[in-house]
This record gives structure tokens, sequence and C-alpha cells, in this order.
């Protein structure tokens, strides 16, 4: 980059300096100037001033003598013109006085070298021009001549001659007169050099001013724009500045052709956009380890700053080294092109799939590491796992019970009819228990996949709460539990599912046998409001749910998180099935409880009638 | 004054917000709960509006806010069980693009598989 002259070499401050003592000089020239031409224009006017004064006193004083001598002739005296005419010289005014007459004939005069006559001629004679007043100035000897005429009679005249001592030139005026004049001079010589100077100066400035003016109009192209630069510093500086406009701008264009370039992929979209907006991580790293690229989620998995890490060592973002080990048997061109395994990541409990991948662009190799989050996919699938255990203990469990009361039926023949016919109970029993399983495992299939529908018929809720005694009877009894159903005298007819509310009720009831110790008792109370909606209640002197839990029962595969429990199979399914089916008929179940004092599951249905009729 | 419930499904935070947005102590306490419960669920959120009736604009920008950490993420911001007030708020303002609504918690924890 071209060096500012002004800052790089203090010499180059020279100029500026230069400038100002050109501007001074050219003040001072002036003022010089000024003082000297006025000071000679105003001496010149006071020597003239006196000049004209002179001769105005000559010329009056000659008139003055000439009356006197016009009289003194009249009178015939000439030694009174003698006089007259000595007074007169001896005032100073005057080198020499002459009366002259006819041609040229003097009659009296100072000087005492002339001729003059004794006495008044006779005649005057007649002179060959007539006398006339005039003056006469010889710059020579600086001597004024004043020509007087004199009236002796009506024909007879004469002249006085004066000529005048030299007129004063007012002593040393002339020597302040020069001096003046040398001033201006002086002034005028350094006026043209100031001048000269500062248009030196100027040159480039000027020369500036115009490349701006034309860049002004629209002309941009630095050759047109650029100055000589044997202008001086201000033109090669401002030459530079137009050099790096060019430089500039060609890289403002690069950067835009390489934006273009990037940004034509991906339906018009950034590719790094893009790949920005993903919800998996994603890092690009080059043979070196080196960061080139990596995406938001990726920065929060690694816990890294994704707009400070483009550059840096991956090892500074992965400083316990889960991937790099990976990265680096991905980018030797002898492994495998793909790489898939998962990481725990300990500081924040998350799963990741990590798929590192090779990829060769023209002499480049690259490494891609993708970061799938799949810590929900893992509790799913720990869920799912754990379903299926549950469940098939759950199934287990009845199927054994049957293959058990069969074989003891089969074995005990037709002789023991009583413990026949308590074993088919058992079977029968169990084989419901079965069922239910088998119709929850359904209804879990059919809410996953959106699909659970409810039939709904006139249903007597009388007969499905006899059933749900009878079903549940021989288990409360086995488990010493008292068991009480409290049914309304009269039940009306509801419109709902049969089978999907008999579900519901099950589970209910199934949950309170399961978690209520030996001795309690079960509370099943139903009730209708004027409205013929059912209300029914499940009281049971069970374990209780802590207030935590009591807001996630009803999720799919949830179990609360007690330790009483874990000894109880379950698949977790049974209260989100039964809420899900109370919704679809249009009311829900709520749950009041307390650790060790029980708990109630309320089942609310409304009226069959006032469904049918939102349904209308 | 506002109350909170969070709990953990699998992997997934859900953020329940009890009572409404209603002052601008409201919207920074709400902000700073969901910011908190993002850095450590590393983006795996729900928030649950069931309880949350109405957003001021204090609110409403702190909804906004919680999506754009969100989207740092490459999440969106998944809310669940909104209110008619709510979403009414929200497509007014013409935020509705910030958002990834759910009618229910599991539906929107189950996007996260």
């Amino acid at each position: 980059m071209p060096a500012w002259p002004f800052k790089a070499d203090r010499s180059t401050r020279v100029p500026s300096v230069a400038s100002i003592s050109s501007w001074m000089l050219l003040v001072i020239a002036v003022i010089a100037l000024f003082v000297g031409s006025f000071s000679w224009y105003t001496l010149s006017q006071i020597r003239n001033e006196s000049k004209t004064q002179q001769i105005t006193a000559l010329t009056k004083n000659i008139e003055l003598i000439a009356s006197q001598t016009e009289l003194a002739l009249q009178d015939n005296d000439l030694p009174r013109i003698r006089r007259l005419l000595l007074d007169a010289q001896i005032t100073g005014l005057y080198h020499n006085l002459t009366i002259q007459y006819a041609n040229d004939q003097i009659l009296v005069s100072t000087d005492l070298g002339q001729v003059y006559r004794d006495a008044l001629p006779t005649s005057w004679g007649k002179a060959a021009t007539p006398f006339e007043r005039k003056s006469r100035f010889d710059p020579t000897i600086n001597q004024l001549t004043l020509y007087e005429p004199l009236q002796i009679s009506q024909n007879e005249h004469a002249i006085i001659i004066a000529e005048s001592m030299p007129i004063s030139q007012l002593g040393l005026l002339w020597r302040f007169e020069l001096a003046s004049m040398i001033t201006g001079f002086c002034g005028l010589i350094l006026g043209l050099l100031a001048w000269f100077q500062i248009r030196q100066r100027s040159a480039p400035l000027l020369a500036i001013r115009s490349a701006l003016f034309q860049y002004a109009q629209g002309t941009t192209s630095t050759q047109s724009l650029l100055v000589s630069s044997n202008l001086g510093p201000e033109a090669k500086t401002f030459n530079n500045l137009l050099q790096e406009r060019d430089t500039l701008t060609s890289r403002i264009a690069l950067m835009d052709c390489e934006h273009a370039i990037t940004s034509v992929s991906a339906d018009s979209f950034g590719l790094s956009s893009v790949c920005a907006s993903l919800s998996q991580g994603m890092i690009v790293l080059d043979t070196n380890l080196n960061i080139q690229f990596i995406n938001g989620s990726a920065s929060a998995y690694l816990n890294a700053d994704s707009s400070t890490s483009v550059g840096k060592a991956f090892s500074a973002i992965d400083p316990d080294s889960i991937l790099i080990p990976s990265a680096t048997r991905i980018l030797n061109p002898d492994a495998p092109r793909r790489q898939v395994f998962d990481i725990e990541l300990d500081h924040c409990a998350t799963f990741l799939r990590v798929t590192c991948s090779r990829i060769v662009r023209d002499q480049d190799t690259l490494c891609l590491i993708f970061l799938e989050d799949i810590t929900q996919q893992r509790h799913a699938d720990d869920s799912l796992n754990s379903f299926i255990a549950q469940t098939t203990h759950e199934l287990r469990t009845p199927l054994t019970n049957i293959r058990l009361f069969a074989e003891e039926a089969i074995d005990a023949g037709t002789d023991d009819e009583e413990f026949r016919s308590n074993a088919f109970n058992m079977i029968n029993s169990e084989s419901r228990r079965l069922e239910r399983l088998v119709s929850d495992m359904l209804s879990v299939s059919e809410l996953e996949a959106g699909s659970m529908q409810i039939r709904r018929d006139t249903v007597r809720p009388e007969a499905m709460f006899e059933e749900l005694q009878r079903d549940y009877a021989p288990q409360a009894d086995a488990k010493g539990i008292k068991l009480a159903f409290e049914l309304p005298p009269k039940f009306p007819s509801i419109d709902a599912d049969r089978d999907r509310l008999g579900q519901a009720i099950h589970n209910l009831i199934g949950n309170a046998l399961k978690y209520t110790p030996s001795k309690g008792t079960i509370t099943v109370t139903v009730e209708f409001d004027p409205a013929d909606a059912m209300t029914v209640r499940v009281e049971d002197t069970g374990i209780g749910i802590s207030h935590e839990d009591q807001s996630r029962i009803f999720e799919r595969f949830c179990r609360a998180n007690d330790s009483r429990i874990e000894s109880i199979s379950g698949t977790g399914l049974g209260l989100a099935i039964s809420q899900e089916i109370a919704k679809m008929h249009g009311g829900q179940i709520v749950v009041e409880s307390e650790l060790d004092q029980g708990s109630t599951f309320i089942l609310t249905i409304p009226s069959g009638r006032s469904i049918t009729a939102k349904a209308a | 004054m506002m109350t909170f419930d969070q709990q953990s499904i699998g992997a997934v935070t859900v953020l329940r917000p009890i009572g409404p947005v209603a002052n601008a102590e409201d919207a920074v306490q709400f902000q700073e709960q969901s910011t908190n419960l993002i850095r450590s669920s590393l983006g795996r959120f729900v928030l649950d509006a069931t309880e949350l009736s109405y957003v001021d604009s204090a609110g409403l920008e702190a909804l906004v806010d919680i999506a754009d950490k969100l989207n740092a993420f490459g999440q969106a911001l998944k809310i669940c069980a909104m209110g008619e007030t709510l979403a009414e708020t929200i497509r007014v303002t013409q935020t509705t693009g910030s958002f990834e609504p759910f009618d229910q918690v599991q539906d929107a924890v189950r996007s996260y598989r």
C-alpha cells in the first residue's frame, strides 16, 4: 500500500510551510506596492502643488510690477522704474528683469552687463509682433520666464520679461519619492515572485480539483482521473488513492462473485444458510482437522461458538477427543468412506448418532461429521423395550394360569365337578384379562396411528357394572381387598361405546386392585346428574400418587417414580388409554390422591343426549 | 405473578407457564426460564401453553426471542394447546412463522423422534 507522504516523510511538511510563506510574501509585496505607490503619488501631488503656487505668486507679482511700471512710464520717471525692477530682483524671486520695446531694444534691465538707456525714448516704435502676455518654462534649468505687456499710450507698447529664479524642488522631497518608487518596485517584484510560487504550489491542487470535477460529471476511469505525478506529493497521493480505489473495487467485485457463486445452489439459497438451519449438527474439517464449517446445532452439542470456531483446530472444541479419532480415520484414503456410531455427551445427558464421511473434491479431502440427536429415540426405544418386557410378563401370567387350571381340570376328570367348575371360571377370568391386555395393546397402536374410534350405541350401564363386579370380585377376594360397588337404584341409558367405556373403567378398577395392599378397600361409586351425565368414582386406600407424578400418569408408557411399585407389573398404558377414551366421549378423568392416603379417579361422561344434540 | 411447571418426557423438556404474561417482569422471568431449559436440554424443548391464557407485547417479544434461540439450535419453538387469545395474538402480529404449533404435548414430544 502506498505510503501517505505527509506522514511518511517529515520533509514533505515543507510544501505547506512554503505555501504559507508564499502567501505571506504576497501580502508583504502587496503592502509594499501600495505604500510605495501611495507615497510616490502623494509626493508628486505635493511637488506639483508647490510649483503651481510659485508660478501663481510670480505671475501676480509681475502683474503688480507691470502696473507700477506703466504708471512710472506715464510719469516719465525712469529712475523709479529702475528701482522697481531692482526691488523685485532683491526679493530673490527673479534672476533677471528686463523691459524691452520696439524691436528687442532694452529700456531697463537688472542685468548689469546689458546696455540700457539713460532716458526714456522719444519714440517707442512698433514691434514686429504685438506684445502679449505669456509664460515659458524651461525644464532644463527649471526656470519660468514671464512676458507681461506694458501699455504706455494708445500706440506705444513695451514688455517686461521676467526670468525667475529656478522653481523650488522642495529640497529633499525627491529622495522620498525615489524611496517610495523603490519600495513600490520591490513590492511589485515580490508580488510577482509570490504569485509565481503560489501558482506553482497550486498546480497540483488545481489538477486534483479538475479531476474531481470530472469525477462529479461521471468520469470514473482511473486513467482519465490520474494527474501528473511531477506536480508534487499531493498529486502522487491523489494518484495512490485512485489506485487504492481500483484495488478495493476489484476486491469487492471478487467477493461479490464468490458470494454469487456460493449462492447459486439450493434453489438460490446459500448452501451455508441451508446447512446452518439444520436441526442436525454438521461439521466440515480439512485434512489438518481444522474447522471449515460448523452449524449452530453442532456448536450447541459441543458447547462451542459457531461464529468464532471456523478456522480453529477441531481439538479446540473437542477437548475430550470424542470425535477426533474417527475424523482422523475417515481422512485416511485407505479407510472406509463412511462410519456411523453413537456417542453420549455426559455434560448434557444426550445421545448423538455420529456419521463421519470422507468427501473428495479435486485435490482436497474433507471430513463431514453429521450429528443427530437420538436422545428422544433412545428414550422411546427404552420405553418400548420396557413395554414389551412388561407386556410379555403381563401376557405370560394369565396364560400360565390358564394352562395350569386347564391341566388341573383335565387331571381332575369328571369326578370333581366343583373343582372343574372353579378351574373353568378361573380360565374364563384369565382369558378376559388376557383379552383386555390385547385390547390395550391394540388401543395403543390405534392411538399411535391416530385411528382410534368409538362406536356409539345405547348402553345399559347396570349390565356393564354387574359384569365388572363379577370380573373383579374373585381378584379382590384373592388379595383380601374389600371391593364395593355403590350403584344407583336405577340406571338411565347412555349413548356410548360400551366396549371402550368398559375398557376405561376396567383399567381404573384394575389399577386400584393392583396398587392397593391387602385389607384395603376399593369403592366404585356411580352417579348420574339430572342431565344423565355419568360420574364413576374409583376410590381406593392404596399407596397413593405423588403430586409430581399425578400430571404424568396419563402419559403413555408412564409409570410413577415410586420404588414401591417396581415389583408390580404394568405396561403404563392403561390410564393413557382410559383418558383418551373419556375424551373421545366428551368427558375426562381426573385424579385426587395423596401419598399413602389412597387415590380417587373420577371418570365423567356427559349425557349421551347432549353429545347427540351437539353432533346434530 | 406467573409460575412454571416443568417436566421431562423422555429427553424432551416441557415447560408449562401458569398464568398470563401481563408485564415486563413476567416476560423476563418467562424468557429466562425458557432459555435455561433450552440450553440444558440442547433445544429439546416444548412449550405447553395450556395455562398461558394471554401474552402482552413483552411476552410476545419473549416468545419470538425464545424461538430465535431455538433457531440457533436448528429447532423451532413447539407450542402446544394454544388458547384462542394467544393464537389470535400470534396471528395478528404475523409471527406465526416463528412457531410450530401442536394440539397436544404428546404430539410435540413425538416430533423429536
